[in-house]
């Protein structure tokens, strides 16, 4: 990141290829996935304008995801679409399952759970199961509270339990 | 992954070396110390009121406190918030509608029992005050726009209307240090309306980035 503030072009498609997989499935998140590669380099082209903002102490992930976010809610806003309820699809299957059966009733059921939630805990939720990030860094991408992150996490957790306990009644 | 060539050419179109900006503490205390010479450039060639006496020097050096403590704050959390990854503090924000009404609503009232009407020909008109505080304002809101510009603030224009009021209020404390009219509506009207433009101008400062950023989206 330092190199590419610099000038290098070659830091910059290192670093594309690096975090492009990241953007473009933060940015699908909010958007359809027909509209996610524009999206992506709509991201990147905000990134390079924001370039000077990013400091070395800084952890480089959250701050272009913090950045993707926001080009992905100003599509939303200026399209006035609603957020997308079944964005997490593509990107659940890349999570790992263990048989396939299995897999689509979980990959279903959590689908259909994480609907319910509200959208602050069920982005908060997915930045740390799917993406692996720290409340810390996911509080960098949102603008929340590292405290309001991890409240939102728990309850989003809590909240699933709960739905996963009723639909098992269920069956 | 590889770099689209639309992309590709963009980016390199515009690769010039860049510095990382000061950290936001820094450069919230450049704007401060701009302010701090600005106002006292103003105090020091018209000289304080002359009501000091009745007013109190305790409850004078308070209220000028508050205001100096609420401008630096402001300026402080807006330039946290122009960075991608600063927090966005709501309480700030009702913060300072409250401290905006409690200074210049409640304060100029609360303390008008306590002196006495100037002679006439002393008392400033709006028409004084307002230029004078937009014009102690000018370089800490200056300074302000190019921090902001050269940041990349993710709601521009409440972030621009934050630092302008803070701006504002830092410059409205030099003006009450000098002017001599202590009646409750010149101070809301005037310094109050002063602080208000500021805050305007620093909101339509926002709306333009938050504009051109748009444009550049929709491309």
């Amino acid at each position: 990141m330092s190199a590419y503030q610099q000038g290098s072009e070659t830091a910059f498609r290192e670093l594309y290829g690096r975090t492009a997989g990241p953007i473009e499935r933060c940015v699908r998140r909010w958007s359809d996935s027909s509209r996610s590669a524009d999206l992506t380099q709509d991201a990147f082209l905000q990134i390079h304008r924001a370039r000077r903002t990013y400091r070395p102490d800084l952890p480089v992930l959250p701050w272009m995801l913090a950045i993707a976010r926001h080009v992905a809610l100003q599509y939303i806003r200026t399209r006035g679409r609603r957020i997308q309820e079944d964005q997490s699809d593509d990107a659940l299957r890349d999570a790992a399952v263990d048989s396939a059966e299995k897999a689509v009733l979980a990959r279903h059921d959590l689908m259909e759970a994480m609907k319910e939630l509200p959208e602050d805990q069920r982005e908060a939720l997915w930045l740390t199961e799917v993406e692996g990030f720290t409340s810390g860094d996911i509080a960098r991408i949102t603008g929340a509270s590292e405290g309001a992150v991890r409240v939102r996490v728990t309850r989003a957790r809590q909240k699933l339990r709960g739905r996963f306990a009723v639909m098992e009644q269920g069956r | 992954m590889t770099v689209p060539d639309t992309l590709l050419a963009k980016v390199t179109a515009d690769l010039r070396p860049v510095r990382p900006v000061w950290s936001y503490p820094v450069r919230a205390a450049a704007v401060v110390v701009l302010a701090a010479l600005a106002g006292t450039s103003l105090v020091m060639a018209l000289g304080m009121r002359d009501d000091l006496g009745p007013l109190g020097s305790p409850s004078f050096v308070g209220v000028v406190a508050v205001r100096l403590l609420a401008g630096a704050l402001l300026v402080w959390l807006a330039l946290r918030e122009s960075e991608p990854t600063g927090p966005r503090s709501e309480v700030g924000v009702r913060g300072a509608v409250v401290l905006g009404v409690i200074l210049f609503l409640a304060l100029p009232f609360a303390f008008a029992g306590m002196h006495d009407v100037p002679p006439a020909g002393t008392v400033l008109g709006p028409w004084i005050c307002v230029p004078r505080i937009l014009g102690v304002a000018i370089p800490s809101f200056l300074a302000l726009f190019w921090f902001l510009s050269s940041a990349y603030p993710l709601h521009p224009l409440r972030t621009s209307a934050l630092a302008a009021l803070g701006s504002g209020i830092l410059a409205e404390a030099a003006q009450f240090v000098t002017c001599p009219n202590a009646d409750p509506l010149h101070s809301t009207l005037g310094h109050g309306g002063a602080v208000l433009i500021l805050a305007a101008a620093g909101a339509l400062g926002g709306w333009r980035i938050a504009r051109r950023r748009r444009q550049e989206l929709s491309r």
